[in-house]
């Protein structure tokens, strides 16, 4: 027999850290809401049977708001999974039932693993599951994932029902309204009840939903008018007797009965509101005065660690590892071999140079990311998302923005993908369209180049202040979408904030891991066919004779056709514009191609000789334009991927890298031609 | 009275929401229907943090002008 278990709970309730543990897939453990919002799937271990363990979206309750809920609530009715396990935060358990009750009504049965029951006992709180499990009219099983502690226990249990569900009746839902709701849910009922079976949903369920007004279901039933207006009649009743809507009046019920369950179940030693000790590093780090601060001393301390020393440091080691030790072996060992010479160019500067040239930057976005992890997981990001949130509603955004926005300076493509925590719809459009102007790690190797040949003296503060010029055009970009197309206010801020923790150090290198994993797929794949293809498209003409001036190849002559384009913006050779095309595919190939392209093979961006080539057909002023360019335009195709698919939306995603590339080239003209106004060269 | 001209420290009784209906929902789901007892732990230029059923939730200005409570 196969069986499928689906996951579902609030976010923040050790619902993933669950999922890993009993698929023992290794993925992303997060602090803020609808980080799963992806479907995961995994096979449970250690069992016998075949079981599917599919982890649903944090969801907080089953109303069809968030794009989350409609996904739970559609899979949980429509792909009916043998047993739903609920997970539940013991420690706040009151806030957690809520789910609860409404999972329960779907018919479907339902396990509740009681989660964090260590918090529950270091409180010295007491649970008794017994009385728990009978009030719900659930089986309740206690576990303590992070420990690794009671998840078997949850699995057999659920694998019991499973096994059983066949012969034994779903229990009843226990939880009762007023008497007044009851007996409209009973004629709502009665009046459904044909419907609901086509859909083989739950009558009450159906009823208490229509009673919400809930559009989705409606729309699912196409109920016929006179049954729709009975409904209509009995919700007016209704909200003229208790004097608020239906759904409030529901909500308040399932808050009364949870409320008891709580107080029969469940014993607290410490009933006084006295704060915690996250509550008192919130007033410190949430003070009016020391909030920004300290924000802007922890992104300062990320970045200096990220790009200073440290991060300079890997890349210089793997710079050495890859194109010297790994370069120089194979390049012996083709040669011993008698490769043709078209081979050893291929192997060593088409592909060793492409793809190294970008491996040289995992370890550094890996140290970005494994930063991320720390503040997410400690709970501050979810701070910061608070404190940012003042700064960014003016530019049409929220704080919820500022996670992606700041993922944005390791890669756009997961950055991008992280957008999906926005609830609103219009927050998540505007956050995507300005994402990528974040500088990202892919395109620092083309600062360093040029910064090296034309900014010697100041070069790390042209760097920076390329990163600077990202975040401003963001800043005007944001201002102006929001007097135009994005018009309204942003969504309403609301999030919840786990409590401080501290971090652990597989659960840190977990999440560093999942992330850091595409790029390095993508320096596997996307980059590697990129480098080939390039590669032959500067070795052969079109007419597919090999060339010896790469000007005459197909890339010669395609750079040669787009090269006018960029000539009002200083640098309109065929080499810079080849670069800039061939940079569609990742911007790390910008550098690459540049060397290529000037007969040096591959070249690392700290090489003389190609300083010296670009210092022929650059001045610092053009090269400035240059790097501005290759920051603002068109990100890569992993990022325009990761676009399309959360945009879902060719016209949108084509508007935004659009903008972008419009972007680019205005802020590249201006800095050229003001920068010849004022007498730069 | 709205949320925000509340004390901080003292605790208070949700008596309301006027949010447009998803926010307030959301809001349903979180803890936030009348009846509920709330406290502001902290505050920053009107955004606020709430504790509300045991968890901390942060909410802007916005937000806190639309909820009606009265003194617990």
């Amino acid at each position: 027999m196969s069986y499928t278990f689906a996951l579902a709970g609030n976010p923040n309730c050790g619902k993933t850290t669950m999922f890993n543990e009993i698929t023992g897939s290794t993925q992303y453990v997060g602090n803020w809401p609808g980080v799963t919002v992806e479907k995961k799937e995994g096979r449970a271990r250690r069992f016998k049977e075949e079981i599917k363990v599919v982890d649903l979206p944090g969801i907080y309750s089953l109303s069809p708001y968030t794009m989350e809920e409609i996904i739970a609530r559609d899979y949980i009715l429509d792909e009916k999974p043998d047993v739903v396990i609920n997970i539940v935060d013991a420690s706040n358990i009151e806030r957690n039932l809520y789910l609860t009750t409404q999972l329960v009504e779907l018919g479907v049965p339902v396990v509740v693993a009681l989660n964090m029951m260590d918090v529950v006992t270091t409180r010295g709180d007491q649970i008794n599951l017994k009385k728990l499990s009978e009030l719900l009219g659930v089986p309740v099983v206690p576990a303590s994932a992070s420990k690794g502690q009671g998840i078997h226990d949850v699995m057999q249990k659920a694998l019991v029902v499973a096994q059983t569900a066949a012969t034994v009746e779903v229990e009843v839902p226990k939880l009762r309204f007023d008497a007044k709701m009851e007996k409209c849910l009973d004629e709502v009922q009665n009046l459904i009840a044909a419907y609901a079976d086509r859909h083989h949903y739950h009558k009450r369920w159906v009823a208490l939903k229509l009673l919400e007004e809930d559009q989705e279901i409606k729309k699912k039933l196409d109920l016929p008018a006179n049954v729709e207006k009975d409904i209509q009649n009995c919700i007016a009743q209704l909200e003229n007797e208790f004097d608020n809507d239906t759904e409030t009046i529901i909500a308040d019920g399932r808050y009364q009965y949870i409320a008891d369950v709580v107080a029969e179940a469940v014993k607290k030693k410490n009933t006084g509101s006295t704060l915690t000790v996250s509550d008192k590093i919130d007033k410190i780090v949430t003070n009016r005065i020391f909030a920004i601060p300290i924000f802007l001393l922890m992104m300062w301390m990320v970045f200096r660690v990220t790009f200073g020393a440290v991060g300079s440091w890997t890349i210089d080691f793997v710079d050495g590892l890859v194109n010297d030790t790994i370069a120089g072996a194979l390049s012996s060992g083709l040669e011993a071999a008698g490769a043709a010479e078209w081979l050893h160019a291929l192997v060593i500067d088409g592909i060793i140079g492409g793809v190294g040239s970008i491996l040289v930057f995992v370890p550094q976005i890996m140290i970005l990311f494994f930063f991320m992890a720390l503040l997410e997981d400690s709970g501050y990001m979810a701070r910061a998302a608070f404190i940012m949130d003042r700064a960014l509603r003016k530019l049409g955004l929220t704080g919820k923005s500022f996670i992606p926005m700041l993922m944005g300076f390791g890669c756009s493509a997961p950055a991008v993908m992280a957008t999906r925590t926005l609830e609103n719809e219009k927050d998540r459009k505007l956050t995507i369209i300005l994402t990528p102007f974040m500088s990202c790690g892919a395109r620092m190797p083309i600062y360093l180049l040029f910064g090296a040949a034309f900014f010697a003296q100041n070069q790390s503060t042209m760097i920076f202040s390329i990163y600077i010029l990202g975040i401003v055009v963001a800043i005007i970009s944001g201002i102006i979408l929001k007097k135009t197309l994005f018009k309204g206010e942003a969504a309403p801020f609301v999030m919840e904030l786990p409590p401080y923790r501290i971090p652990t150090l597989k659960g840190l290198f977990i999440h560093m891991w999942d992330r850091g994993k595409a790029f390095l797929i993508k320096a596997g794949t996307v980059i590697f066919s990129a480098a080939v293809i390039i590669w032959f498209c500067q070795t052969f003409s079109f007419t597919l004779q090999m060339v010896e001036d790469p000007a005459d190849s197909i890339l010669g002559v395609i750079g040669h056709a787009i090269a006018p384009i960029f000539a009002p913006l200083g640098f309109g050779d065929w080499r810079s514009a080849v670069a800039i095309f061939t940079g569609l595919v990742a911007k790390e190939v910008v550098v690459a191609t540049l060397g290529i392209l000037h007969g040096l093979g591959e070249v690392a961006e700290d090489s003389m000789e190609l300083h010296t080539a670009l210092q022929t057909y650059f001045t610092p002023l053009k090269a400035y334009a240059f790097m501005a360019f290759t920051l603002l335009y068109f990100p890569c195709i992993a990022a325009f991927g990761a676009m399309k698919r959360e945009l879902n939306s060719w016209k949108w995603t084509l508007f935004a890298v659009g903008y972008q590339t419009g972007i680019a080239w205005i802020v590249a003209f201006l800095i050229y031609n003001v920068g010849r106004l004022f007498g730069l060269t | 009275m709205p949320l925000t001209m509340m004390t901080r420290g003292i605790e208070a009784i949700v008596k309301g929401c006027r949010a447009k209906d998803k926010t307030k929902k959301f809001l349903e789901g979180l803890g936030l229907v009348p009846g509920t007892k709330i406290a502001v732990v902290a505050e920053m230029k009107g955004d606020l943090i709430i504790s509300v059923k045991g968890s901390r939730l942060a909410i802007n200005k916005g937000i806190a002008q639309k909820l009606d409570v009265e003194a617990a």
